[in-house]
């Protein structure tokens, strides 16, 4: 149910603690997600566009760059990226272990005016 | 006018999460953070742990709402503190350091087993301050849980498979669920337990009691 309000809840509270004194509206907020963090964006959106309601940053664009998780098969030896249904290997399907792993959610930059 | 930042939108979290660190080490103490879904059968397992376990133990029973949990662990003499969340998904650090100061001297030269919001999502994305995360899944839940849920599995120090005494009932692929786990997660262990019956306990309790020694001896 509350899935992803306390993540909104914590880039609203950073947006507002980076707004310069003399800004009083956001207009873009870039969002980095990994593909382990367990959110998403469209959830995020929804939740952002409540608690946003008289601040700031009501009327902000948020974007999402998803960041994708690293395995290396452990059969064929080849580099692979998760896929949304998916940790096996795309190319022989056999399983990998994991080696580099995205589960941040990043505030890259925002826009202000 | 763009503002670079580039900053972790956990980082309010995390500084108490290092706080509550900072505190359990003073306190010569281990926490153990212990995630799983409704029915998984955590409150059993830990009271399983403790009772097989020769070290001092206190409980922070972590819940939506109730004190079915926190009862159930103080029937066995155990100290424990119940903490409701009001609706929230997964327990935070402010929650804990909260929970720390009810505790306070019985969780000293002991294991504080904090048992998190039945969940296999939230839970794992938040930084209590425990020294290492345990995932507990159990057989009826089905082998497809490292699949479905990899975020707790890659992070947890420990899997722990419970219910093994069902075996026998339920439709479980081993195979798939150990590959899924050693996918995610190749230098973690997996234990295979009954909570009810006790099977397999000891094997967890004498890795438990390392981690223990390990600790105090750094």
């Amino acid at each position: 149910m509350l899935h992803g309000l306390s993540i909104t809840s914590a880039i609203l509270d950073t947006v507002l603690s980076e707004l310069p004194a003399d800004c009083n509206k956001v207009t873009r907020i870039d969002i980095t997600l990994g593909d382990l963090s367990g959110f998403v964006g469209e959830h995020v959106k929804y939740y952002f566009e409540l608690l946003s309601r008289d601040t700031p940053a009501s009327d902000a664009i948020l974007t999402f760059d998803y960041k994708r998780s690293k395995f290396r098969c452990t059969n064929c030896g080849k580099l692979y990226e998760r896929s949304d249904f998916s940790i096996r290997c795309p190319y022989c399907k056999s399983m990998g272990t994991l080696i580099e792993s995205c589960n941040s959610v990043y505030i890259n930059r925002i826009e202000v005016e | 006018m763009e503002i670079k930042v580039i900053k972790d939108v956990l980082e309010a979290n995390n500084y108490i999460a290092c706080k509550v660190k900072e505190e359990i080490a003073k306190r010569q103490a281990m926490m153990i953070n212990i995630i799983g879904s409704p029915g998984a059968g955590k409150t059993s397992f830990i009271v399983k742990t403790i009772q097989y376990l020769d070290i001092k133990s206190v409980v922070i029973e972590g819940d939506v709402t109730s004190d079915i949990d926190s009862r159930k662990v103080a029937e066995f003499g155990i100290p424990v503190v119940q903490v409701n969340t009001g609706g929230g998904c997964h327990l935070n650090a402010n929650i804990i350091d909260l929970a720390l100061q009810e505790l306070s001297s019985s969780a000293e030269n002991a294991i504080i087993f904090v048992e998190n919001v039945g969940n296999l999502i939230c839970p794992a994305s938040f930084d209590i301050g425990e020294d290492f995360k345990v995932a507990v899944s159990s057989l009826p839940e089905g082998h497809d849980k490292p699949y479905k849920y990899p975020a707790v599995f890659e992070k947890a120090r420990a899997t722990v498979l419970n219910k093994i005494d069902l075996k026998r009932h339920v439709e479980f692929d081993r195979d798939s669920f150990y590959e899924g786990v050693k996918t995610l997660n190749p230098d973690g262990y997996i234990f295979e337990v009954s909570s009810l019956l006790g099977d397999g306990i000891k094997e967890w309790i004498q890795w438990l009691k390392q981690q223990f020694m390990r600790k105090l001896n750094h």
